[in-house]
């Protein structure tokens, strides 16, 4: 096996074989385990164990990477618009520094989150080896994608142009990674990292994104169950009897 | 009722579906489709090669059989780079009128699919003017008029005619001021000068050789028309030759950093009623 | 006409001396476990005192319960608008130590300790953490005025009262408390259920009793705020919250709750309500002082034969409403009217109802109750040791008036029961108490009976629950047919 041909399957393997995987994966897995584990569905807070850390940890670390993703998904949803969206450069530079404010202000959270899990003794209780799992993983991805927007810009541009296309490859079954293998090394970590993530969703907590409560939005304030068909007259006299 | 329901879906969704789907997906995404040569010449050589429209990139293929075997050719084809290794000096004579460009193995190329291409060549070499002569760039002067209209192809506010990322998305030139341009792809201030003029740049544009902008541009190519103005503004820039602008990277960086902070600030002001604790405060306040 | 039946409960506090049984009862049985440890569904509080959690009557800061803005019923705490910015950090949740942290000791260092000049203490350790820790809190941290200028002079229900009444309160020679058992409410329009985003939190349709769905309860934390009483916990081990069951599983099979079945004062009543459903909504928006009132209102009467069609209608079996029409609740509440919900100003609709302490009210200042009693006169009672307001805030949303029909209408009735078996007291002026109080002497008799020597049957009257008839919701019965039947949810299939 020669040089070329070993880092083709490399490529092959990380952007095509990982995408399935980590997609097959997570579905089936997190179908699984709502049928079956339901229970362990859970944002597993532990604001009620330190409540002032906490504020500085979950907040920006939330509003920072749902809006990172928020553009991610823009770029993935939309390239087209996006592109023109960036046609005039001061829209660009709008559209880049609010996604890299937003990224810095996730930094700031896991920052936070990692001083909270090793410092209080209380929350370290609840803090599990996978807990700190997903914490590594999620550090690497939001590191490689801050050094990717600064060292590798304009993402918003070429995620549109380059990225989406090759994710809607993956989407339709027909890979094209020719789109992503001349990617340089910090961007190409970002993706595999991504799908990485992907992959481990289904088994730690992430599955609370899965749940975020949608129904509330629009369902009544109350809810009542009924275990009785209501509509049906019971007549049946009961005695109570007790000695 | 919905309990119930929901469960004998997810019994659908079992292990053996699972697995089926996967080896269905895989071997859907690792075997290419059988490609008919035509398509597969206007999708992987185009970009560098034409048949009876001069060099691009590459050497145009026209009469290509006349120049060299076809044992030879196919084996190229199979495994360009390897060739180029072994120091096969045909192939190092090629590269060296390529300004060092390295041709790649294309994407599925086999045996049969290389000999088909090669008869598709031939085909192509009679006929006085083959579909894949490709286009010819104006050699007229070029005019400020053009520089304008070449930076702002450049800045993308005037949009590639075919839809392709405008170049400010991957690349700088050290004109630019505020934050500057794109810093995915090469600094493009001596593009000009790199690929030796008018000529070798145009080439370059009608279909982009890297690895990283052929399969975007043989998408969405940049027109013709378009061509020119931006070699006139590559041109100016080159003699221009600015100085590097290192503030623009700073900048975006205390952009984001100073946002975040008065973001933090705005929090805490948008939240300062939260409940922080109220036995402690009451017992040590008494 | 919606009409539902209730589970409700009432508490006669003049009974209640304060010996933690139900709590421990109701410890023992559902809240020993890993994180919830902190938890008391059942807590037994001193009033005045700050409670558990510590000032959780202060909704300035807790958040808890209904307001009425435009027109309209909104939770304090939270909304559908406003649950997506405060989800990663709910502003109003308390923590832990507003709580208390929960602790054990280390009983072995009692055996192991090494020979020396002292004894060998038990150190006491954080069940959360399992290390050393100081103790600062507790669950009755304030029990029998303990730490008085701390805790009871900065109880809620003093807000409104002017320095003089609170000085005079804590005057050494007036100190007065009572006890004051908790548990949950399971209100009409409860504001767990409505704040819940995941949907977990419901009230059952047969009997009122308000549950967390464990599969369904994400631990987003929003009931914890919203419920005014704070009496859903966040379990810290599972990441769900919990809340009193009423012992359902108790129930359902004809048994008082285990708090209700220990209390060794038997202050506990518990029977079945038929409310109409359609008032709700309208009745919570009313002003605070209409609220006891309105809330009667919405109780109905379980003889009325329009009442009972109309609820056999909705499916509400025979039975239940022949268990409505014995019920305790229904006396104490509406036919007698000496039983008060708590901070009905919360709106929520408690189904827990109070008769408030007469005790702390008897002894006016100048130590001459005696006096009135013998005239056959009630005393003043705005000279009470307790003032009327602080008792108001706490059972009435600040009506003095219902509460004083209350303590007058149970004074009454010792004045006349003195006049039966002590009899310096002439019948004749009891009588007139009796009907100043808007008491018939029959009513003074039962009432009398059902506070003093009430029986088992006569505290806890029992809907049967009817779980026989509970499959019906859920499954055609023959569906289980060639299944395998407990555990095994997938029909069996052939290998592959």
């Amino acid at each position: 096996m020669n040089e070329n041909t070993f880092f083709d399957y490399l490529n092959l393997f990380w952007f095509t074989i990982l995408p399935y995987v980590a997609l097959f994966t997570f579905f089936i897995a997190t179908i699984q385990r709502y049928r079956g584990e339901a229970f362990t569905y859970s944002s597993l807070s532990s604001q009620f164990l330190e409540n002032k850390v906490h504020f500085w940890a979950m907040v920006p670390f939330h509003y920072g990477i749902l809006t990172v993703l928020f553009g991610h998904l823009i770029g993935f949803l939309c390239p087209a618009e996006l592109l023109a969206w960036n046609s005039e450069p001061i829209r660009l530079y709008i559209f880049e520094v609010t996604g890299f404010i937003a990224a810095i202000f996730t930094l700031v959270g896991l920052f936070n989150i990692i001083i909270r899990r090793t410092s209080n003794a209380r929350i370290k209780m609840v803090t599990t080896t996978a807990d700190w799992v997903v914490i590594a993983i999620i550090v690497f991805q939001v590191i490689t994608g801050v050094y990717t927007a600064v060292f590798h810009s304009w993402g918003s541009s070429w995620f549109a142009s380059s990225m989406a296309p090759y994710l809607w490859s993956i989407v339709q079954f027909s890979p094209e990674i020719a789109y992503v293998t001349p990617l340089p090394i910090m961007v190409k970590l970002h993706i595999i990292s991504a799908f990485v993530i992907v992959t481990l969703f289904p088994f730690t907590r992430l599955v609370h994104v899965l749940v975020v409560p949608n129904p509330y939005l629009w369902r009544k304030p109350q809810v009542v169950r009924w275990y009785w068909n209501r509509k049906k007259i019971r007549t049946t006299s009961f005695k109570i009897d007790r000695k | 009722m919905r309990h119930f329901k929901l469960e004998s879906l997810a019994s659908k969704l079992n292990w053996r579906f699972a697995g089926i789907s996967s080896v269905f997906a895989l071997f859907l995404c690792t075997s290419l489709l059988a490609q008919v040569p035509t398509e597969y010449y206007k999708q992987n050589c185009v970009s560098c090669h034409t048949i009876g429209g001069g060099r691009l990139t590459g050497p145009d293929l026209k009469d290509l059989s006349k120049r060299q075997d076809r044992e030879w050719l196919v084996n190229w084809l199979m495994d360009p780079e390897g060739i180029l290794k072994s120091g096969d000096p045909y192939a190092v004579k090629m590269q060296k009128e390529s300004r060092g460009a390295v041709m790649t193995r294309s994407p599925g190329m086999t045996k049969s699919l290389a000999i088909a291409l090669l008869d598709l060549i031939d085909e192509e070499s009679k006929l006085e003017k083959s579909q894949f002569a490709g286009s010819q760039i104006s050699d007229r002067p070029l005019l400020q008029e053009d520089i304008d209209e070449g930076l702002a192809l450049f800045m993308g506010s005037t949009k590639l005619k075919n839809g392709g990322p405008s170049c400010v998305s991957c690349h700088v030139v050290n004109s630019l001021d505020g934050l500057s341009g794109g810093r995915l792809g090469l600094n493009l201030t001596r593009a000009y000068a790199r690929l030796e003029g008018r000529k070798g740049l145009s080439a370059w544009l009608i279909s982009p050789p890297s690895k990283m902008m052929n399969p975007i541009y043989k998408k969405y190519p940049i027109d013709e028309e378009e061509i020119l103005p931006l070699v006139a503004f590559l041109k100016n820039e080159t003699e221009k030759d600015a100085p590097e602008n290192t503030s623009a990277m700073i900048n975006f960086l205390l952009f984001g950093i100073g946002g975040a902070v008065l973001l933090l600030v705005l929090f805490d002001l948008i939240w300062n009623k939260r409940f922080r604790a109220v036995r402690e405060p009451m017992v040590k306040g008494n | 006409m919606d009409v539902r039946s209730q589970i409700s409960m009432v508490f006669h506090l003049d009974k209640c001396i304060g010996c933690h049984t139900c709590s421990i009862a109701c410890k023992n049985i559902w809240t020993d476990r890993k994180g919830t440890e902190y938890m008391w569904w059942n807590n037994v509080e001193t009033k005045p005192g700050t409670g558990y959690p510590t000032k959780w009557e202060d909704q300035e800061k807790y958040k808890g319960g209904w307001e009425v803005k435009n027109g309209n019923l909104k939770l304090k705490s939270t909304g559908k608008a406003r649950i997506i910015p405060n989800i990663f950090h709910n502003p109003h949740q308390p923590s832990l130590d507003d709580y208390y942290e929960p602790w054990t000791y280390k009983y072995d260092e009692l055996f192991t300790a090494p020979e020396g000049n002292d004894q060998p203490t038990a150190k006491p350790i954080s069940m959360i953490t399992g290390e050393p820790m100081d103790i600062k809190a507790g669950p009755n941290w304030d029990d029998d005025l303990s730490g008085s200028p701390i805790y009871a002079e900065n109880d809620p229900n003093f807000d409104n009262l002017s320095e003089e009444q609170k000085a005079q309160m804590f005057a050494i020679e007036r100190l007065v408390f009572f006890y004051f058992p908790r548990i949950c409410n399971h209100c009409l329009n409860p504001a767990c259920v409505a704040s819940c985003p995941s949907g977990a939190l419901h009230k059952r349709g047969e009997d009122g009793i308000v549950l967390v769905d464990q599969e369904r309860c994400r631990g987003w934390r929003s009931c914890i705020p919203a419920c005014p009483y704070k009496k859903t916990y966040y379990n810290w081990q599972t990441g769900k919250s919990e809340k009193c069951i009423l012992c359902f599983p108790r129930i359902e099979s004809g048994q008082a709750p285990a708090c209700f079945h220990s209390c060794v004062g038997r202050i506990r009543y518990l029977g079945v309500l038929l409310y109409d459903a359609d008032m709700i909504d309208e009745i919570a928006k009313l002003p605070d002082n209409e609220l006891v009132e309105a809330q009667r209102r919405m109780i109905l009467d379980p003889n009325d034969p329009e009442v009972i069609r109309a609820a056999r209608e909705n499916g509400v079996h025979d039975s239940v409403i022949e268990s409505a029409q014995k019920s305790p609740i229904y006396k104490f509440v509406k036919e007698w009217g000496i039983a008060l919900p708590p901070h009905i100003e919360y709106r929520t609709l408690p189904m827990l109802f109070y008769v408030p302490p007469m005790l702390p009210v008897m002894t006016s200042m100048d130590g001459d109750a005696k006096k009135n009693m013998i005239e056959g006169m009630f005393p003043d009672f705005d000279k009470a040791r307790a003032p009327m307001e602080f008792l108001a805030n706490l059972f009435s949303a600040g009506n003095t008036g219902v509460l004083k029909y209350t303590l007058k209408k149970q004074m009454a009735i010792r004045q006349y029961r003195r006049a039966v078996t002590v009899g310096d007291i002439t019948m004749e002026a009891a009588k007139k108490m009796l009907l100043e109080a808007d008491c018939s002497v029959e009513a003074a008799e039962e009432i009398y009976k059902l506070t003093t020597l009430c029986t088992f049957d006569d505290r806890f009257v029992i809907p049967p629950a009817h779980r026989e008839e509970a499959i019906e919701m859920m499954k055609d019965p023959l569906e289980y047919k060639q299944q395998v039947g407990f555990g095994l949810r997938e029909e069996p299939m052939r290998g592959a």
